[in-house]
């Protein structure tokens, strides 16, 4: 399953539940890449404070529920 | 400059050159015909479709023009709005994502090879739509939801009145038995729980699904089994026929097909999904001022997104007009026969999987499969839906037997 950890911040691709669709990709195309009908994170993806309200948007914009984005504050 | 598209009352076979002008004249317009804005450029749906969540409503029913939001327990997936869609959805999602319904694959691919050797049995011709894709549809949500064989003929004829329906929607022909069909529903779904959560089918699944401790209660259960059938057992039958009847339109392309069946199937699927996908569009009402394309929508607007037009928009797909079973659509943006955003079609995954296996397997096991030269081909009414009602095919014994590759 695609994990990033960085920063304390915790973005992850439940791949039992993504079917591809590439909504992350259209809302955040620096963090995700669709590939064989699944979303994945970019290689040398970086994810900082700065795109906390970017992430929130892309889970909350899956259709498939099947990103998961906790920032420094919730993940210590 | 007026849109032209009459569904209603001059539904045409071939919609194309009309949907054309509409898109290319007023993408975006009110139409006396519709009674409603009628939006179809895929820019144009495309932003309906991200501001769906904000600025409209799907509880005045995407399948009707309704006077009054439907009554709360059938504001269901694509008739419900956040936050009570997005409950009803996280707790769906699961059964029917892309790893689940993989599990499907081996029942699907017996199923074809079972309705193969039922055709092969009765002679040399056929009706695609009633004597396998119909039955294709209805065996997979049977299979699903954990329906008895002898029951699923009725689950697929009540699912085909509601479609019909569409087509007039003052007409009451059918409420009758409908209501029917929904008070048995809702008995089902008391016995599935009171049967308890060994089960696996969907029924139980969903009566025994829990989200932060909030559960389903029967109704909601009986109101989303309903509302998935609907959407999805005709939708996927009218798939499988109308990518079959653009093949057979498109002679070059068949043989190209026929030629390499393993490595085409995926993009033949997408391409007849795009050409002539089963949904044709959909109603939604304005719930919050906002712009289309700049035009002005006000709250209480009716809007109706007409995919198939979207579908054929030259902006998103070169040479629109040409059916491409070879197209490559990792490079490709995404056709909007599922939809798009927070409500993209839930059963995706199980209406591919079916489309996979039926249509692979019909060419690979049937010979010289062919139209049927002069049968009809009647087109559903009403403007939701695209449909061959009846496809009439033949095929030069001997069949090839089940599992052929």
């Amino acid at each position: 399953m695609p994990e990033l950890r960085a920063g304390g911040h915790r973005l992850t691709v439940d791949h039992d539940l993504c079917s591809g669709s590439g909504r992350c990709r259209d809302i955040a195309p620096d963090l995700f890449v669709v590939r064989d009908d699944r979303s994945w994170i970019a290689e040398g993806a970086q994810v900082t404070d700065a795109d906390e309200d970017l992430l929130r948007q892309v889970e909350a914009a899956c259709p498939w529920f099947a990103v998961s984005y906790a920032p420094s504050a919730e993940n210590v | 400059m007026e849109p032209r598209f009459r569904p209603y009352t001059h539904k045409l076979d071939d919609p194309w050159e009309e949907l054309r002008a509409d898109r290319e004249g007023c993408p975006v317009a009110y139409s006396r015909h519709l009674d409603a804005v009628q939006v179809s450029s895929y820019a144009a749906i495309r932003e309906v479709m991200e501001k769906l969540p904000h600025s409209f409503t799907g509880t005045y029913s995407t399948l009707y023009p309704r006077e009054q939001p439907l009554p709360q327990e059938e504001q269901v997936f694509a008739a419900a709005d956040p936050p009570r869609h997005t409950r009803q959805r996280r707790l769906f999602v699961k059964a029917m994502s892309a790893s689940r319904i993989q599990h499907m694959r081996p029942f699907s691919e017996r199923l074809a090879d079972e309705l193969i050797d039922a055709i092969v049995a009765k002679g040399d011709t056929f009706d695609l739509a009633a004597a396998y894709a119909r039955k294709v549809s209805e065996g997979h949500i049977g299979e699903l939801l954990g329906i008895p064989k002898g029951d699923r003929e009725r689950f697929l004829y009540l699912s085909s009145l509601f479609e019909l329906s569409t087509a007039d929607p003052r007409s009451q022909a059918h409420a009758a038995e409908m209501a029917d069909w929904h008070a048995e529903l809702v008995e089902t779904v008391r016995a599935r729980r009171s049967a308890g959560p060994d089960s696996d089918d969907l029924i139980t699944a969903l009566c025994f699904a829990e989200e932060d401790g909030d559960r389903l209660d029967e109704l909601e259960v009986a109101a989303m089994i309903r509302s998935m059938i609907r959407a999805g057992n005709s939708t996927t039958s009218a798939a499988i026929v109308n990518t079959v009847a653009a093949l057979e339109h498109h002679p070059e392309q068949k043989a190209k097909y026929l030629a390499d069946i393993d490595a085409l199937t995926p993009s033949l699927l997408e391409e007849g999904l795009r050409y002539d996908g089963p949904a044709l569009g959909l109603w939604r009402r304005c719930a919050r001022a906002t712009t289309i394309q700049g035009y002005e929508l006000e709250p209480g607007d009716r809007i109706f997104t007409v995919y198939a037009a979207g579908n054929h928009d030259p902006e998103a797909f070169d040479r629109p007009e040409e059916f491409l079973i070879d197209r490559d659509w990792k490079q490709l943006p995404p056709h909007l026969a599922f939809g798009f955003g927070i409500h993209h079609c839930i059963g995706m995954n199980l209406a591919k999987l079916e489309c996979e296996t039926s249509i692979s397997a019909l060419y690979r096991r049937l010979p010289g499969l062919r139209l049927k030269p002069g049968a009809p081909t009647p087109q559903v009414p009403g403007p939701v839906f695209r449909n061959w009602l009846t496809l009439e095919m033949e095929f030069t014994p001997p069949a090839l037997p089940a599992g052929s590759r």
